[in-house]
């Protein structure tokens, strides 16, 4: 990375933490605007700042485009939020667009040569929002019962904030407070999150009247439904007192109904001594001060609302966390899995060392150290791991702004339900996994959720529903996309598959639910009459499956008609460390990932049967396929079965994917461990079987299998010599076919 | 163009810690005479003489042990560990369709880099390293086309002895290295759906 690239790395990953914040903003205001309630202004307020610090940002890099799109969309929120322009589904439309907009302008930034995305298009629809805005609201109305002293120091968008709070009917509050100076920005924060449960904080005024010179009294605003005795109860309980303001009455300017503090304020059990100057910084309590109040000579804000919740908060959370190039975890990883090795060399000269006489105490010493070591060398590794992981929340805060555009677009009604966003998984893993979840939920909205009318008809509710959860269970995550739409009909999909040619009419009529699902992950395949934009041309479902494979995970359908589906895909919880399976065969040694060996077992010479020229055997009424790894791989002379300890019996562990079991012959196993993968780099990735490589003690270097291409080729190879029909698995009922008719399909799809 | 067999040298050939001692840089940068001059590194391959440029090599290392990867070419001897990383390691005499010996005590490994990935290149002997400017090599020598050609970036005279510089794109081409039968092309019938 040249030394030019730096500040631009530097700024995509901000920006998108400022963009993914804005969306998530957005996002939450739409919930709010489509369920008819008042939306929470600080949302807005939030969406506002996002904006602003992005532009900023973007002005630092010489981003132009970004700098001229968030200018543009910092005016149309600050119209927003003064209520010049209303909130609306339109508005949303074209602030959700522009989250967009910023996705494929900072996507364009990482590659090299990218046609500049044309922002035209959308700055006139925001200009258009902008103008299309109502007019101002009548000045001078609500207010007028209000003291002038409040009214001239108010912001317009305290002002506007003000009236919103007079027309929604709410009533005025002036709450006084005394901090301490050196711990003002806790107390205030405190008192806010206690003030925000009644209402709304309209603003900050200081006061004229402080005790102490370390000391600032503020009186705040605040706008409430409740009555004065409910919030006192809830604000006063530290000694800070609650006025209320009288509105449009004749005259009337604050009618002081005082409410004493609930607790005397002088004794405090708190052990923080709240009047001591040097220390208060950890001081997190409101220092109360009671007194009256008489509102003269209020300055404008010497602390800005936004500079309370906005930049201090942000400043905080920068202090505690450090954005890492993943590639530096990686080579953090690496070094883990040297120590691991070097680790297990230290064993092997202990082991020497024994057999020298007069050495057992030291022996036992260096084994208590090696011990202790190892313990401290795995909670390393598992906290490295730890480090690598981030929640999937990201993930659906995109598919939530999809299913959004989606439903506007075909005109459905959609609720989306979101559980387990902070489920955690490897960083590789959630960025892989957005594209796969995309298509899933294209489909769903596409095929599954009917349209309003047929919902009636069916007796549904006329708004869709999709779930979207993700949970952890053992060592790995589910996620689950389920719809309530109208289901897949598995007879038409295995009359498709028949017209495709995937399957023959006679082997079709024994293929259960389960397995004719599978169709729908063959490329190329649809069952929808016409393609719309979003889906049907049958390109979606096998990119799924691709991605959820090469991601060591599986993915299962269940499907009612006119009910609706559920897809779950099950993921490892990271891919850096896998448990393996070693294996020997001809005196090479690879591993197989653990969590595609269904079992091991032994299989006596006679019990294997040839079908057509290929090896198979029964397995609890399953039959399998045997795919020696010595002839695949061509290793010392193509299957030379010498080698193996009992001439009668052979080994072989069962591995598969989903539904795809094939036994593999191996000369031994060896044993279980934990490996680290690494790649094999470029020239060899495409080697088929092989996954990447590991390291096995005394500097061994290792093959690492890849069992879903092997499966695939085994079974396309049984397929292509009419070797399906195998005995005992045509007459079941559907449940134990030996080849899921998945590769079989995809072996006449593709056969040449 | 003076052969600087010397402390570098034997820097280089005790395991690669540093390609350039600090000396040197200095030695560099204070003759301002030509900035375009660059160092090779000379190797023997089945009785001749080969040069890479000092910039592509990142170490030399004493030869390891492997690990075989089925499937692959015949001049892919395996992969093997450096400094954590699995890099494939390749039989030099081999991929240039010369006689490869096995290897003995002055065998190294040529820890290249090409495309940000490192390869291993097995060699018979590590000779000297040698300043060359760029007008003394050869471009594109059309007398040794032959099949050797492609890999073949340029040709220089030194003294008496010629000395082949190596198109690293070509020699490590990663279509090569998996067996001709299995590339995409070949297995397209049960993995063509997935590419």
């Amino acid at each position: 990375m040249t030394g030019r690239d730096r500040p631009s790395t530097e700024f995509l990953s901000e920006a998108q933490d400022v963009i993914e914040e804005l969306s998530r903003n957005l996002l939450e205001l739409d919930t709010q605007q489509r369920a008819g309630l008042q939306y929470d202004p600080d949302l807005l307020n939030a969406a506002f700042r996002a904006v602003h610090s992005l532009k900023g940002l973007a002005a630092l890099f010489n981003a132009d485009s970004v700098t001229q799109l968030s200018h543009s969309l910092e005016s149309t929120l600050d119209a927003l939020r003064l209520g010049k322009i209303e909130l609306g589904q339109a508005a949303l439309d074209v602030l959700f667009e522009a989250v967009e907009t910023f996705q494929r302008m900072l996507a364009g930034f990482g590659e090299e040569r990218s046609t500049p995305v044309d922002i035209d298009p959308l700055l006139t629809r925001i200009l258009a929002l902008s103008g299309g805005g109502a007019g101002d609201e009548a000045p001078g109305d609500s207010l007028s019962g209000l003291d002038d002293s409040i009214i001239s120091v108010l912001t317009e968008y305290e002002e506007h904030r003000l009236r919103e709070n007079i027309r929604l009917g709410r009533r005025l509050f002036r709450v006084h407070a005394s901090f301490d100076l050196l711990a003002i920005d806790v107390g205030i924060e405190a008192l806010k999150g206690k003030m925000k449960a009644f209402g709304e904080v309209i603003t900050y005024l200081p006061s004229a009247d402080s005790t102490s010179d370390d000391r600032i009294d503020l009186d705040i605003l605040l706008g409430s439904e409740r009555p004065i005795t409910a919030i006192a109860d809830g604000v006063a309980e530290d000694g800070v007192t609650v006025h209320e303001l009288v509105t449009g009455g004749p005259g009337a300017l604050s009618r002081p109904v005082v409410v004493a503090p609930a607790r005397p304020p002088a004794p405090k059990p708190q052990p923080s001594a709240p009047r001591i100057k040097v220390e208060p910084i950890e001081e997190d309590e409101v220092d109360p001060i009671v007194e009256d109040t008489s509102g003269a000579d209020r300055r404008p804000l010497a602390i800005d609302h936004d500079d309370i919740d906005g930049e201090a908060m942000s400043l905080k959370s920068l202090s505690q966390t450090v954005r890492v190039d993943l590639s530096r975890l990686d080579h953090l990883m690496n070094l883990i899995g040297e120590l691991g090795v070097v680790q297990a060399n230290f064993g092997g000269s202990l082991d020497q060392l024994r057999l020298r006489d007069g050495t057992a105490d030291v022996v036992r010493d260096l084994q208590g150290h090696l011990r202790t070591m190892s313990r401290k060398l795995s909670l390393l590794q598992q906290g490295l791991l730890d480090v690598r992981m981030v929640p999937l929340g990201q993930v659906f805060d995109k598919l939530a702004r999809l299913v959004r555009k989606l439903g506007r677009e075909s005109g459905k009604e959609i609720r989306l339900g979101i559980s387990g966003s902070n489920t955690e998984l490897d960083k590789l893993i959630v960025e892989e996994l957005s594209d796969p979840l995309m298509h899933i939920i294209r489909n769903a909205i596409d095929h599954g959720i009917e349209l309003r009318e047929e919902r009636i008809a069916a007796g549904k509710p006329p708004t869709g529903k999709i779930e979207l959860r993700a949970f952890q269970r053992g060592n790995r995550v589910v996620i689950e996309v389920e719809d309530d739409g109208r289901g897949m009909d598995w007879h038409k999909i295995r009359e498709t598959a028949i017209r495709r040619g995937l399957t023959s009419p006679e082997d079709a009529a024994d293929l259960g639910m389960g397995e004719v699902v599978e169709f729908i992950f063959v490329p190329g395949f649809s069952t929808a009459e016409a393609v719309t934009t979003t889906s049907g041309r049958g390109v979606g479902m096998d990119v799924v499956k691709t991605n959820i494979s090469r991601l060591s995970g599986m993915i299962d359908v269940d499907t009612v008609l006119g009910r609706g589906s559920k897809i779950s895909i099950t993921l490892p919880v990271t891919l850096a460390i896998i448990q393996a399976l070693v294996i020997d065969t001809c005196g090479q040694t690879f591993c197989i990932p653990l969590n595609s060996v269904l079992e091991s077992i032994m299989v006596r010479l006679s019990d294997i049967v040839t079908v057509e020229g290929h090896e198979v055997i029964s397995l609890r009424g399953r039959t399998l396929p045997l795919l020696h790894l010595s002839r695949m791989f061509g290793l010392l002379g193509n299957g030379a079965e010498q080698g193996y300890a009992d001439p009668d019996r052979i080994y072989v562990v069962i591995v598969g994917l989903a539904q795809h079991r094939v036994g593999l012959v191996v000369d031994e196993l060896v044993g279980q461990q934990d490996v680290v993968i690494k790649p094999l780099g470029s020239a060899l990735r495409s080697v088929p079987g092989i996954a990447g490589a590991t390291e096995l003690g005394a500097n061994r270097t290792v093959l690492l299998l890849d069992v879903g291409t092997l499966v695939d080729e085994a079974l396309a190879r049984v397929d292509t010599t009419g070797a399906l029909i195998v005995p005992g698995s045509g007459s079941g009922s559907g449940s134990g076919s030996a080849s899921g008719p998945g590769p079989a399909g995809e072996a006449h799809h593709h056969g040449p | 163009m003076a052969r600087d067999a010397s402390d570098l040298w034997n820097s280089l050939a005790r395991g690669g810690d540093a390609m350039a001692t600090e000396e040197d840089y200095e030695h560099g940068y204070k003759r301002e005479v030509r900035r375009d001059l660059e160092q090779y590194v000379a190797f023997c391959v089945a009785g001749e003489n080969y040069g890479l440029s000092i910039a592509q090599i990142s170490e030399i290392s004493k030869v390891f042990e492997t690990t075989p990867v089925p499937r692959t070419s015949d001049f892919v001897l395996g992969v093997g560990n450096v400094r954590g990383s699995v890099i494939p390691i390749i039989d030099l005499a081999r991929r240039l369709r010369l006689v490869s010996r096995p290897p003995d005590r002055d065998a190294r490994i040529l820890i290249v880099r090409h495309d940000d990935e490192l390869y291993g290149l097995v060699v018979d002997k590590v000779l000297y390293v040698v300043t060359i400017a760029p007008e003394d090599l050869e471009e594109a020598p059309g007398a040794i086309a032959g099949s050797r050609g492609e890999y073949i970036r340029a040709l220089t005279r030194l003294d008496d002895d010629i000395l082949i510089v190596l198109e690293l794109s070509t020699v490590l081409a990663t279509r090569d290295f998996v067996k001709a039968e299995l590339r995409p092309r070949a297995f397209s019938s049960t993995k063509g759906g997935r590419l």
